[in-house]
């Protein structure tokens, strides 16, 4: 592969910035990356029947109530308000 | 007094349930060696009450109760896993405040039997790294050689235990992150099985190849606490019941067919080949086999755990439990400024390129073809393992390298995972064991693959090379 990457593109999908200063360097060893790793779309895989071989399988579970121990999820949040999230406004 | 650091684990709980010394004096002791060796960066916070613990456990025993297999033993847990009501931060400054409201299903199990956690341990941010320089806190350093790295991503619970800050320390491992350091540091770690050990309240980092294990001076003191942590768990989807394997009286070692040219160019080479030699003359057999896409496992690895953690990721976003950017002003403004200013170099980088490898487009190329690698690894390792008991190869390419001497060069830091990456793709067990010195006076670890569910057959393969 050997093209220019969006990188304008990926940081949107990310939710991230890269800043500035470092954007060239960061261009430059993600296009390395990219190349390092090309190597697996030459490969010619045929199909494996078996599901069984995944590596990572969920075993499922009858969709039960169950009691849990109390947690309090909203206690790390950088601002909450009764039991909720705060965040700036999102509608008009 | 005793000198708790020549002690197993085993003869620790039994001094200390036979009063012979108390819990207080183990652990008031480990701490002390925490401060002692601040330097070495390996903990980034002692947990003090740990002596009010002991106290109770020597209390216990005073009365006569019965106590678990870990009365009153310290320990050191990584700083991506949850312990209720004590702070965990990933080793990233994003989650700088953040308090465990519960604590991992691992946790709880070492606490049952009587385990008592006095610290925890300095790791790469998010766990994405090889050598523990990606700490927002500053780098974990070599236990043998300080001005070298620890290694990673679980170097400060490699340190821990090779500078004896406590005698077992909890690590996890995504592509060699319990592994490696271990090497690096003259201990013995484990990645078991994928599901072997719970990963509830396990910061997840790659799904699909997360796995917590062990880290210990000796393969017995492994393999002890290892079966404690092991187990099913209902909050762990992916979680088994381990089978026992059986153990042999002699066994049939695998050399990788197609790592033999890998292993002749690194500096592990001739050591790894003495080793062979002598465990020939101590009556192991050894028989070639292959594995015929191991080498493409660090490609895919660089493709499937950068795309889940794109996505684990995800909800670390300035709302629920990381620090929020000041001046941020909309919902994306949140998110955006929160997170770039949270997350350090290395965790951004694979985050992009998790969504670059999922984007569309580059879907199919990319991630479905290393899935499907991953899938064909399984198999691949599945027909190795009928012609062997076990695959070894040494655990890491060098010894430790220099602080600063990777840290510009991803790629490089990168390959620092060649041998330690084949199981995790395949989820299947390695455990690395010390078996020489360099000539630069760093250790180098020997690492056994085995089959799934044959942890206690690598450990008795394990015990048997220490003992050639």
């Amino acid at each position: 592969m050997d093209e220019k990457f969006d990188i304008e593109y990926l940081e949107a999908l990310s939710k991230l910035k890269i800043d500035d200063a470092e954007k060239e360097k960061f261009a430059k060893d993600f296009a390395n990356i990219v190349k390092f790793v090309d190597q697996i779309t030459q490969l010619d895989l045929p199909e494996l029947e078996d599901r069984s071989k995944a590596v990572c399988l969920s075993q499922l579970r009858e969709d039960e109530v169950v009691e849990k121990e109390e947690c309090d999820v909203v206690a790390n949040a950088p601002k909450k308000k009764d039991g909720c999230y705060v965040t700036p406004m999102v509608v008009e | 007094m005793t000198d708790f650091t020549q002690l197993t684990v085993k003869e620790l709980v039994e001094g200390i349930k036979t009063q012979k010394f108390t819990s207080e004096d183990v652990v008031s002791f480990y701490i002390s060696q925490c401060e002692k060796k601040k330097d070495l960066n390996a903990v980034l916070e002692i947990f003090y009450d740990a002596i009010e613990k002991a106290k109770e456990v020597d209390s216990k025993i005073a009365q006569g109760q019965t106590l678990g297999k870990l009365a009153g033993v310290p320990i050191i847990v990584k700083d991506n896993i949850l312990n209720k009501g004590k702070k965990m931060t990933c080793a990233s400054k994003f989650m700088q405040d953040f308090v465990s409201p519960y604590s991992a299903t691992i946790v709880k199990k070492l606490e049952a039997e009587g385990a008592i956690i006095i610290a925890r341990a300095n790791m790469d941010e998010f766990a994405m790294g090889g050598s523990c320089e990606n700490s927002a806190y500053g780098p974990c350093k070599n236990a043998i050689d300080p001005t070298c790295v620890s290694g990673g991503s679980s170097g400060g619970s490699a340190v821990a235990v090779a500078a004896d800050l406590a005698p077992i320390a909890i690590g996890t491992d995504t592509g060699g992150s319990v592994r490696q350091p271990s090497s690096f540091n003259g201990v013995v770690g484990i990645k078991p099985t994928y599901g072997a050990i719970s990963r509830f309240g396990l910061v997840a980092f790659a799904s699909s190849t997360d796995q917590a294990g062990p880290i210990t001076k000796t393969v017995e003191d492994n393999e002890y606490v290892f079966d404690i942590m092991a187990g099913k768990d209902e909050n762990d989807q992916t979680s088994i019941e381990l089978k026992r394997a059986e153990t042999k009286p002699t066994y049939k070692l695998g050399l990788c067919k197609q790592l033999a040219q890998s292993i002749k160019q690194s500096a592990s080479s001739t050591y790894f080949e003495k080793a062979v030699e002598k465990l020939k003359q101590k009556g192991f057999e050894f028989v070639e086999v292959d594995v015929p896409h191991i080498e493409s496992c660090l490609p895919c690895y660089y493709v499937l755990t950068p795309a889940e953690a794109t996505s684990n990721l995800a909800r670390f976003d300035g709302v629920k439990y990381t620090t929020r950017a000041t001046d941020a002003k909309t919902l994306e403004d949140v998110y955006i400024k929160s997170r770039s200013e949270g997350f350090g170099k290395e965790v951004k980088r694979r985050i992009i390129l998790g969504n670059f490898v999922l984007s569309s487009g580059y879907f199919d190329a990319y991630y479905n073809k290393a899935r499907k690698l991953q899938t064909w690894l399984g198999q691949e390792f599945d027909d190795a393992f009928a012609d062997c008991d076990a695959i070894i190869t040494p655990t890491t390419p060098y010894t430790a390298f220099k602080l600063g001497e990777k840290a510009n060069d991803p790629i490089s830091m990168y390959l620092e995972d060649l041998f330690t990456v084949p199981a995790s793709i395949a989820g299947v067990p390695a455990i690395s064991i010390p078996y020489a010195t360099a000539e630069n006076g760093l250790p180098l670890g020997l690492q056994v693959i085995g089959k799934k569910h044959s942890e206690h057959l690598l450990y008795d393969v394990a015990k048997k090379i220490k003992e050639a």
